[in-house]
């Protein structure tokens, strides 16, 4: 495979995402967290399901790790809930199960990835990838218009100029939010949700990105929605 | 076998005697059905005798007489009394030893003193000559022997009997010799006398002993291969108990062998699951060369605490299945700890609450690791309760006290009652409400604690089950 993809680490996509990652056991947690933040620009870990279940509804992850034997409610009862109000988000189950019934619950859910415990860090990393493949629609480069490409590994846009533009961890995020969701309304308490989480979000920051964003890449290609949100035509 | 192999053995004794019995009786009917037409036989005999004197000698006599080749008043008895005759034959007979029996002529008011009977004779003579009976047999007891008494009657058949049997007949010789000639007062055909017979019942006995000894013996062969017969199908049976206990224990060992294994995969999953991951994330921090010394120290500082703990719960389970061979000293706490601490993983992993109140912590002699492995027993079924009955709050409680003195542990849990109707079997062999066990556990149990000098019982509570074992 000799793509953009050789020329650029996969798992870089992930550098401005978010994790939610779910076990109970705290040593295990804690260490697993610690791997993830060496790929995530994010990492939260809660202990039982039915937090799980709470921390996915906010809407705020990119991506859920879940082991199945946790208190309360087991992962897979949990995905199978998250899975009735987002049919998108990449998962990847981490359990010592290998049972059958298991297995045929986790085919169900459209699960990325079945880790079984103990794993070692080249499935994990072979996850993550799939993970990352996963959110960028299997396309590392992205046509935004005719003549500008966005690179999700480097965060780069390309135009047929030859001209090139970085873009910041932020300006990365919310334009990966909106090609996730071309053509459709995106409302700014959506995006102030997704960007900021807790903190006091303010909407000059937003326009401020926004203005960014169409600076480096195309003046029109996110409308405004007066009073509403922002469109992403693609 | 249901029946003890003794009372089998009883019964046939008791079977055989009565077969027995039934057999000598019967050969004895027998013998003494042989017996009476025997007597019946010569008595006849002596009968016809009697009647060829009366029909053919006496007139000859007569005639004799009336040619005068015999003088007119001769007598012999020899020659003319039927008694008489009948009498030397039977005399002779007795001298040749070819019979062993008594005869006897008897008469009422008799020519011969010797043909007067006795009161029972008598009484046999009346019947006889009231016509009753044609013939008389019985058993009788005299000097304490028994014989075989046979009666037959005589007919006063002849006109020739009552020349002499009449006092104005009687001849010359005779009225000396006898002196009183009774007169029979009896016509042609009547019943005057009786001949019979006494035959030692012994002599009859003896003379069949051959038929005895040859019957009894083949029914005591029989009787003994019988015997020999049950007794080996007693034994297979013995030795296929035998075998299957010995199967039932090996199959039950390597249940709860299995059950421990899982136990301890149970048990090692975590610390390998951690130490798997702290391995990970050793090697990717390594690789990002984020890896410091201080968080290198403290990652193996993590895994060693895992190791140590891996390393102590497989002890304890080497502990529990090395064989004790001898018996030891040992708490209630300290059985009761162990078996909870080698369920801990799946008490956990089911939420299983074990709350333990040692109010006496007696001291107990005997093998440990056996106790401990029914306290294993029990709480497993308990689990499995939990999980069939879907229980959410599961909770096991396990007591030690004293009553009136006597050591008991009960483990009392909210899982579920047992069935009423199936209640009284769950301690027996290959018993099980489950799809997938031997139903051997329970059993085990229980005979692990009578092994150990003491008792299980089970009763149901509100909501669930109470297992009390009395030391």
């Amino acid at each position: 495979m000799v793509d953009p993809m050789s020329e650029c680490n996969l798992l870089d996509v992930l550098s401005n995402k978010k994790v939610l990652c779910v076990e109970d056991e705290a040593c295990i947690l804690n260490n697993i967290m610690e791997s993830l933040e060496l790929f995530f620009g994010k990492v939260v870990g809660v202990k039982d399901g039915v937090e799980a279940l709470d921390e996915a509804q906010s809407n705020l992850y990119d991506v859920l790790m879940l082991d199945i034997s946790i208190p309360h409610m087991d992962g897979l009862e949990v995905v199978k809930k998250i899975r009735e109000f987002d049919k998108k988000i990449p998962i990847i189950i981490l359990s010592a199960h290998t049972e059958q019934d298991y297995l045929w619950r986790a085919v169900e859910l459209k699960i990325t990835r079945y880790l079984v415990k103990p794993y070692d860090k080249n499935t994990l990393i072979k996850a993550l990838e799939d993970v990352a493949m996963e959110l960028i629609g299997h396309t590392p480069m992205f046509q935004i218009t005719v003549t500008c490409k966005y690179d999700f590994c480097k965060k780069t846009v390309f135009h047929t100029e030859g001209e090139l533009a970085h873009l910041s961890k932020s300006e990365s995020r919310l334009l990966e939010y909106f090609l996730k969701r071309p053509n459709q309304t995106v409302t700014y308490e959506q995006l102030f949700d997704y960007m900021w989480e807790f903190e006091q979000p303010s909407k000059e920051a937003l326009k401020s990105i926004v203005k960014e964003l169409r600076k480096k890449i195309d003046n029109n290609f996110i409308k405004n929605l007066y009073g509403v949100g922002y469109l992403c035509e693609i | 076998m249901k029946y003890s192999f003794k009372v089998i053995i009883a019964l046939f004794v008791v079977l055989y005697a009565i077969i027995t019995l039934l057999f000598f009786n019967f050969y004895r009917e027998l013998a003494m059905k042989d017996a009476r037409q025997e007597g019946i036989f010569i008595l006849d005999t002596m009968n016809a005798i009697r009647d060829y004197i009366s029909t053919v000698q006496r007139p000859l006599i007569e005639e004799l007489k009336e040619k005068k080749m015999l003088v007119e008043d001769f007598f012999d008895p020899r020659l003319l009394s039927a008694s008489y005759i009948t009498r030397e034959i039977y005399n002779i007979q007795l001298a040749k030893d070819t019979i062993n029996y008594d005869y006897k002529l008897v008469a009422t008011d008799p020519l011969n003193p010797e043909h007067k009977g006795n009161e029972f004779e008598n009484e046999v003579l009346e019947t006889l000559k009231e016509g009753k009976a044609k013939e008389f047999s019985k058993i009788i007891q005299e000097n304490n022997k028994s014989y075989f008494f046979v009666g037959l009657p005589i007919r006063n058949s002849q006109e020739s009997c009552l020349q002499c049997h009449t006092t104005t007949n009687a001849p010359k010789g005779m009225m000396e010799q006898y002196h009183h000639i009774p007169t029979f007062e009896s016509k042609v055909g009547d019943v005057i006398a009786m001949l019979s017979l006494k035959i030692p019942v012994y002599s009859i006995l003896t003379y069949h002993i051959k038929e005895f000894v040859v019957g009894g013996s083949v029914m005591f062969i029989v009787f003994v291969i019988f015997i020999l017969f049950i007794y080996k199908i007693y034994r297979n049976e013995q030795r296929l108990q035998e075998k299957t206990t010995m199967l039932m224990m090996s199959q039950n060992r390597l249940a709860s062998m299995g059950e421990m294994i899982g136990n301890i995969s149970h048990q090692w999953r975590q610390p390998l699951a951690q130490v798997g991951s702290i391995l990970i994330n050793l090697e990717l921090h390594s690789d990002k060369d984020k890896l410091t010394k201080e968080k290198l120290t403290q990652k193996i500082k993590e895994a060693n605490e895992q190791l140590s703990f891996m390393s102590s719960t497989i002890d304890d389970f080497k502990n529990f299945f090395a064989p004790s061979t001898s018996k030891k000293e040992f708490s209630a706490q300290e059985v009761i700890y162990r078996a909870q601490k080698l369920l801990s993983a799946s008490l956990e992993k089911y939420a299983i609450q074990v709350c333990t109140d040692i109010q006496n912590n007696f001291i107990r002699y005997g093998h440990s690791n056996e106790i401990v492995q029914v306290l294993i027993n029990i709480m497993n079924n308990a689990k499995e309760a939990f999980l069939t009955h879907e229980i959410k709050e599961r909770k096991i409680e396990i007591t030690a006290f004293l009553q009136n003195g006597v050591p008991v542990i009960t483990l009392q849990n909210n899982a579920g009652c047992i069935d009423e109707t199936v209640i009284d079997k769950i301690f027996d062999p290959y018993f099980t409400t489950k799809e997938s066990s031997s139903g051997l556990g329970l059993y085990m149990s229980k005979m692990i604690i009578e092994k150990n000098s003491a008792t299980i019982r089970v009763e149901n509570s509100n909501d669930g089950v109470i297992f009390t074992i009395i030391f």
